[in-house]
């Protein structure tokens, strides 16, 4: 092997140590000096760093960090690091001041000291020396100069702090920046604040990459997807008001989360007012109602729930939720039986047209809590959070257990949204026995009434179809409410006298086939007048009294106190007319004491309108 | 535009991180450094002209960054001084065609002899060290040393040919 031979073979090895990062100060310093010694080993180098980087990218040394070639905590982490060099380059800046002005003091002070020495020197009459004079001035002339000079190029600047950057670090105060818990990684529609409780909340812009520190966030509207620095992947739903605690903890004061934690990241913790939520490797959701309840439901894996109040009374009680368990904890700390439902929840960031329907839904919802606080409301089915077993229709405005309806044959199934459920009713004439209905017992006797429903009818078979109907109809005060074959709706009611005083109304605008199998709002007001209006949709379908009928309604008489919805059990009693079963789906069913004018029906459509 | 902007900057990670990589000699530091570049496009995409060739321009924004670095390291961490940085940077070749360059690679891989094959999938496969090689191919730690330079070597040289066409379309 000849010289040159050596040399290349050593250049080979060399590299190699390079590229693995090994050199050591010595092997650096030989290899610079190969490198500039051969005017070829520059390119040689370049081309093996490139595909040694190739091979490394490849291996996943890049791509592994990045998402769409960029990895988020690292920016967000040096936007960070930016922001915290630049307070320390005011810092070193304040210092650097501070020091040359008071050298330049110092200087001054041992000019002065010295000139008075030198008074004290010569008793005489003092001439000051002009060299001394001169002298004096210059040092101040060059301190400030010094302080000039030093600040005139902030280029000179930064170059002269880092040369002495030992001196400014020791003299800098440590600024202390939280770190980026979480980053941006995607979003629709959304608007959040940074929301310190202190000062007016602050808009976030919603960058992609933004990073987030330490502190209370309040999502608005839309749904985010946080990373969280663990790896942690975090999707909020708003309306939410949730706290970056730390990398592996969020508190949650209201809104919908759902987790989704990497084996790597197990223990991350959702903080809430009644329970922490403590993750053993899953995908979950949890809910923060405004009805003071937490929810919990896994998605994936397990979860612990440590039902914990904020008064300082401690661990109150733990459950641990499995794949499709879900719980849900009181203010108290205490574990309750209600579902959590899965569909509530977004598990990934959701197209515009999906958040849409979620958020009219969510617009229901807070229309139904504005009901529930109307006196006037006898009650309200919202046919929400049901179980598919379920054999009562649960009441939700007045929590009386026995305003609940029993059902009859009918089975749930999606309702206006697919997330929350209706009753099918499969409609048979009622000559062969009513199979389908709900049952209501409502106590009372009315001068006013109003009952509302989402229907979705699919066909109008029969004479009559049942929708709201006294299970006797022969007393005063009972009624059907029912659909005629052509879509009419029709009104009866029994005065005093039973069915000698039968009062009845059909309507001058009918059901039409293209509203059949459509979710449709039905509403019947009957007014303490005795006057009655029917709405489809908002609009008034124009009720007109059967001329053969005696006109007008007795007070006080109204009740729903034995009433079936989409059957009528007594319907053999009229030998020759076809009643026929409900044939659809109901999704809501409201009963209100008193008439509601049109505005509030409209209301009633345009809140529940999916 | 905001989306073939996207697509620019996700295809040029790879050959950013390699000539990055080339002047640092550190591969965490290069990765930051790419990240910061990569901040940097990100900012000035609305200065970026779509009629002029994206890769320069990138290609600057990092080289930029790496000086920055450099500023900001102590300089007995330096791997280079600034000559042979500028004589390292300074013959690089802007990549006007990264996925040709990586295809090409993928099937320069598939050519190189069974021991350089083997040596590669040691090294960047199985992430071994030099030294576990070493053991596990029953070679001197200096011999691997060299085997994997002439591997790189062969890698880069097949590439090269294959973007210029000798060896047919990568």
């Amino acid at each position: 092997m000849n010289d040159n031979q050596r040399i290349e073979y050593e250049f080979q090895e060399l590299v190699t140590l390079c590229l693995e990062g090994q050199l050591s100060a010595e092997k650096k310093a030989r290899f610079r000096e190969l490198m500039i010694g051969n005017a070829e080993f520059p390119a040689l180098y370049r081309r093996q760093a490139v595909v040694h980087g190739m091979l490394l990218w490849n291996r996943g040394m890049g791509a592994r960090r990045c998402l769409n070639g960029i990895d988020p905590i690292a920016v967000a982490e040096l936007l960070a690091e930016a922001e915290r060099e630049a307070r320390r380059q005011v810092e070193r800046e304040a210092a650097e001041r501070a020091r040359l002005i008071e050298r330049a003091e110092a200087e001054k002070r041992r000019l002065e000291e010295e000139l008075e020495q030198s008074r004290r020197r010569r008793p005489q009459p003092i001439e000051i020396p002009v060299s001394v004079v001169y002298l004096g001035a210059a040092a101040m002339a060059a301190c400030l100069f010094m302080v000039f000079v030093h600040f005139a190029s902030r280029e000179e600047l930064v170059t002269a702090v880092a040369a002495d950057r030992a001196t400014a670090e020791e003299v800098a105060p440590e600024v202390v920046v939280e770190p980026v818990l979480a980053v941006l990684s995607d979003s629709v529609e959304a608007e959040l604040y940074v929301d310190d409780g202190d000062s007016p909340p602050t808009v976030v812009p919603m960058k992609p990459h933004a990073g987030y520190r330490a502190g209370a966030y309040s999502l608005d509207r839309g749904v985010i997807e946080l990373e969280m620095r663990s790896g942690v992947k975090v999707l909020i739903e708003g309306p939410a008001a949730y706290a970056l605690v730390s990398e592996d903890r969020i508190r949650v004061e209201r809104g919908r989360l759902v987790g989704n934690v990497s084996p790597d990241s197990i223990g991350f913790t959702i903080e809430t007012p009644y329970a922490a939520i403590v993750d053993l490797g899953t995908e979950f959701g949890v809910e923060v109602s405004m009805d003071e309840t937490v929810g919990v439901t896994v998605f994936d894996g397990e979860v612990e729930v440590v039902a914990s109040v904020s008064d300082g009374a401690g661990v109150l009680g733990r459950r641990r939720l499995e794949v499709n368990e879900s719980a849900r904890v009181n203010q108290e700390g205490e574990f309750l039986d209600a579902v959590v439902n899965d569909d509530r929840f977004f598990r990934e960031v959701p197209d515009p047209s999906t958040l849409a329907r979620k958020q009219a839904y969510e617009r229901w919802m807070e229309h139904c809590k504005q009901l529930a606080e109307d006196d006037d409301v006898l009650a309200h089915y919202t046919f929400d959070n049901q179980e598919p077993n379920d054999s009562l229709l649960l009441e939700r405005a007045n929590d009386g257990q026995s305003l609940h309806g029993n059902i009859k044959g009918a089975t749930w199934e999606s309702g206006r949204w697919s997330f929350k459920q209706s009753l099918r009713f499969e409609g048979v004439a009622t000559a062969n026995g009513a199979n389908n209905y709900v049952h209501f017992r409502i106590p009372g006797k009315h001068d006013a009434l109003t009952i509302a429903a989402w229907v979705q009818i699919d066909e109008l078979l029969g004479d009559y179809v049942s929708l709201f109907m006294c299970a006797d109809y022969e007393g005063a005060g009972d009624f059907h409410w029912q659909l005629r074959k052509n879509g009419q709706f029709h009104l009866g009611f029994l005065q005093d006298g039973g069915l000698e005083a039968q009062v009845a109304w059909e309507s001058s605008k009918r059901v039409e086939p293209h509203q059949l199998r459509t979710w449709m709002h039905i509403a019947l007001v009957i007014q303490e007048s005795g006057e009655v209006d029917c709405y489809m949709d908002g609009m008034s379908v124009d009720m007109v009294a059967d001329p053969d009928s005696q006109q007008g309604l007795t007070p006080g008489l109204l009740r729903l106190e034995d009433v079936c919805l989409g059957s009528w059990l007594n319907s053999t009693r009229f030998p020759g007319v076809t009643f026929h079963d409900l044939r659809g789906k109901v999704d809501e069913v409201l009963m209100v004491g008193r008439a509601m004018n049109q505005q509030e029906i409209v209301r009633l459509v345009e809140k529940g309108k999916p | 535009m905001a989306s073939s902007y996207n697509q620019l900057v996700t295809e040029i990670q790879s050959s950013l991180f390699a000539f990055i990589f080339s002047l640092i000699g550190d591969p965490e530091a290069a990765n930051d450094i790419l990240q910061e570049t990569n901040l940097v496009l990100w900012e000035k995409e609305s200065d970026y002209d779509p009629s002029r060739p994206f890769h320069p321009w990138a290609y600057k924004i990092s080289y930029l960054q790496v000086l920055a670095y450099r500023k900001r390291v102590r300089s007995d961490r330096l791997l280079f001084d600034d000559d042979l940085v500028d004589r390292v940077a300074g013959g690089f070749e802007v990549d006007n065609h990264v996925s040709d360059r990586r295809d090409a690679l993928a099937k320069c891989l598939k050519r190189l002899e069974s021991r350089a094959t083997r040596l590669v999938q040691l090294r960047y496969h199985q992430e071994l060290s030099l030294t576990a090689i070493a053991e596990q191919c029953e070679m001197s730690l200096s011999s691997v040393k060299v085997a994997l330079f002439r591997a790189r070597k062969v890698l880069a040289d097949c590439i090269e040919r294959k973007l210029i066409g000798e060896e047919g379309p990568a």
